[in-house]
């Protein structure tokens, strides 16, 4: 982990994390009428922790790439539905509307943080 | 990146919304459409939706899109009505009508309608955050 990643602390992940939970559950949304379709959602907790150093792949060889954080299957849960369609679909809209506004308000929070230590940052090295 | 992808899965789930409000509208221009026998009838229409699964990602992709697998017909009956001066009655005086249930169309539509609308709500708000992202630390 470089100075600069310490620096910014857990927000950057935390706002990566957000990203994909927005897009699990803009999926859900995309399969609100899908017959059989089981509503996802990320474990916050359990995704930030396997963002972490020690899920990356090694890096053994100068010409490897560097893994970018993904979810493991553990950190996809599936929502227990309040009222499950004959179908078997278990998307509430409402729920998903609601959990995505969520996800995105969290997300923007997340990048403020990381604004304000970034602009600290920059702070420190002009001397102001 | 997970934001482009939302585009993406809101786009798909516009186009399958779309096929759907297309069915609808199918059905209830036929809902009056006679035939001279119940093969010929007209049946409504139903787009089947079914999840995308990206080939490259398996299970460990997050976000699933969803496309029309398939458009199924109406099963029930078409109902018989005896009219001899139909010109499209058959040798019996009896035509046959479209199986449409104008109450069961409206409410797809509606519901399609809505679903159409949270796509949008979606990519527009992840727009946002991406365009939010990008102007991050200007000031």
């Amino acid at each position: 982990m470089s100075s600069i990643d310490k620096a910014l602390g857990v927000f950057p992940t935390a706002a990566a994390v957000q990203a994909r939970r927005l897009e699990v559950i803009a999926g859900n949304i995309a399969n609100a009428s899908t017959p059989n379709y089981r509503a996802r959602d990320v474990d916050f907790k359990r995704a930030l922790a396997d963002a972490g150093e020690d899920m990356r792949l090694a890096v053994t060889h100068i010409k490897h790439v560097e893994s970018s954080e993904q979810l493991t299957r553990e950190a996809l849960m599936f929502r227990v539905p309040l009222a499950p369609a004959r179908d078997g679909n278990t998307v509430e809209t409402h729920i998903e509307e609601a959990a995505y506004g969520d996800a995105a308000g969290r997300y923007l929070a997340a990048l403020r943080f990381t604004e304000g230590a970034l602009s600290g940052m920059r702070k420190a090295y002009r001397g102001d | 990146m997970s934001l482009t992808n939302i585009l993406k899965l809101a786009g798909g789930a516009l186009n399958a919304q779309t096929v759907r409000l297309n069915t609808v509208a199918s059905n209830l221009a036929n809902i009056e459409t006679v035939a001279s026998s119940e093969a010929q009838a007209y049946r409504a229409k139903r787009p089947v939706f079914a999840t995308v699964l990206e080939q490259t990602a398996s299970e460990l992709q997050s976000g699933f899109g969803v496309n029309v697998l398939q458009i199924s017909e109406k099963t029930g009956v078409n109902a018989k009505v005896f009219d001899p001066n139909n010109p499209l009655a058959d040798p019996d005086g009896y035509i046959y009508r479209s199986n449409v249930n104008p109450l069961e169309e409206i409410t797809d539509m509606l519901d399609a309608s809505r679903a159409y609308e949270t796509g949008i709500t979606t990519a527009s708000t992840a727009r946002e955050l991406m365009m939010r992202t990008l102007d991050m630390n200007t000031k």
